[in-house]
């Protein structure tokens, strides 16, 4: 392998693109010339300097608000699928709770008749009622919260959407503008020019034709 | 399993519109990321993404399949940029005749490098390059395109690829040797 070979496939080994016979042909280059390492070593540092250049936040924004959306429902589906399990396992003990306006709300059926003699049943059922919305609470706000996040986010993209087009309309105007401008000019010029034809016709009267 | 490139024109084809949204999205980064690299303008990638992905549209009803579309839709951005250069050009050197407004000036990468902004000096230093090594190193080290599908773009021989991607770092190591510390 001579120089101005190795130099293409130095550029293969960096990407790691280079199939193992190549690799070994231009180790053994690299082994006996000095100049071919440098430039390994210099194409090394280039390509570090070139990860410096990051696309603009804009940009990734811009498709990364399309990207996410699936993955931004993921801690609600985690959210609803513990929410469900614990719906299922209140209907189970004979309670109920559901959520209102953003808030639980659980309301328990204990078993009638003979817990109404029993003085600790209403101490029981507040206990429990709390320690039901401590549990569910947070997976409610959650809920409450990556839905709030989910509407924030189209309120976003119809806000860019109407960005974008209100910039397209502007600058379809300022075209329309110079069109517009560019007529009065064409018009203003064709105004003057039959303006001296008229007056050179008025001050060359046609002369009678014939003798 | 995601469906491949291949399946979702097949269904978008088929009439299934949601098909192509989904294309879209699959391809959106890229196509944008590609376009800002060559025009180094966020509004120039985008315009060139919208009629990028219009294309797509209008050619896909009739898209025969015979190249990947991976490869059609980077070679359509690669035109569009191309084109919008050329016109650039045409515009600097319409604006030079007239005289009526300066130049802009656009900073050299060892200004840019003066004032710390090291990736404003590399991209600098990319935009000077010339364009087919430009594109090779953009296709290459930004969008992670491969030498054999860079090739595959560009209707070059992949020799060719490398010769342009070894020469593309040999001028952005002598512009940018001032950073490297």
């Amino acid at each position: 392998m001579d120089c101005s070979e190795a130099k293409n496939e130095i550029v293969a080994l960096l990407y790691g693109e280079i199939d193992a016979r190549t690799r070994a042909e231009l180790e053994a280059h690299l082994e006996t010339c000095a100049s071919c390492r440098e430039e390994r070593d210099a194409n090394r540092r280039t390509l570090q300097l070139l990860d410096e250049w990051d696309a603009p936040p804009l940009l990734v924004s811009a498709s990364a608000a399309r990207a996410p959306r699936h993955r931004r429902w993921v801690p609600a589906l985690v959210g609803v699928a513990a929410a469900v399990l614990a719906f299922a396992t209140l209907a189970a003990l004979g309670a109920e709770a559901r959520v209102e306006h953003g808030r639980l709300i659980v309301s328990l059926r204990w078993p009638g008749a003979a817990a109404a003699s029993d003085p600790v049943e209403p101490v029981a059922r507040a206990v429990v009622r709390e320690e039901l919305e401590r549990a569910l609470g947070p997976i409610v706000e959650e809920i409450v919260e990556v839905d709030r996040r989910a509407a924030a986010g189209q309120s976003f993209l119809v806000h860019a959407i109407d960005v974008r087009r209100s910039e397209d309309a502007e600058r379809f105007q300022a075209a329309l503008r110079q069109v517009a401008l560019g007529a009065a000019v064409d018009v203003d010029r064709t105004r003057r020019a039959l303006g001296d034809v008229v007056m050179w016709a008025a001050s060359n009267p046609p002369q009678p034709s014939g003798k | 399993m995601e469906p491949s490139d291949d399946e979702l024109i097949g269904r978008f084809r088929g009439g299934e519109s949601g098909a192509f949204e989904r294309l879209i999205v699959r391809w959106d980064r890229r196509v944008l990321g590609l376009a800002y690299r060559l025009t180094r303008s966020v509004e120039e990638a985008r315009d060139v993404r919208q009629v990028a992905f219009l294309r797509a549209y209008q050619a896909l009803a009739t898209f025969d399949g015979r190249a990947r579309f991976s490869t059609w839709i980077h070679q359509v951005v690669l035109n569009l940029c191309r084109d919008r250069a050329r016109s650039g050009d045409a515009q600097d050197r319409a604006l030079a005749r007239t005289a009526e407004r300066p130049t802009l000036a656009v900073p050299t990468p060892a200004e840019t490098a003066e004032r710390g902004e090291v990736a404003g000096a590399v991209a600098a230093a990319i935009a000077e390059l010339p364009r087919a090594e430009r594109e090779v190193l953009v296709l290459r080290h930004y969008q992670g395109l491969q030498f054999p599908e860079i090739a595959e773009i560009l209707g070059a021989p992949v020799s060719t690829v490398k010769s342009r991607m070894a020469s593309a770092l040999e001028r952005l190591r002598d512009r940018l040797k001032d950073l490297e510390s």
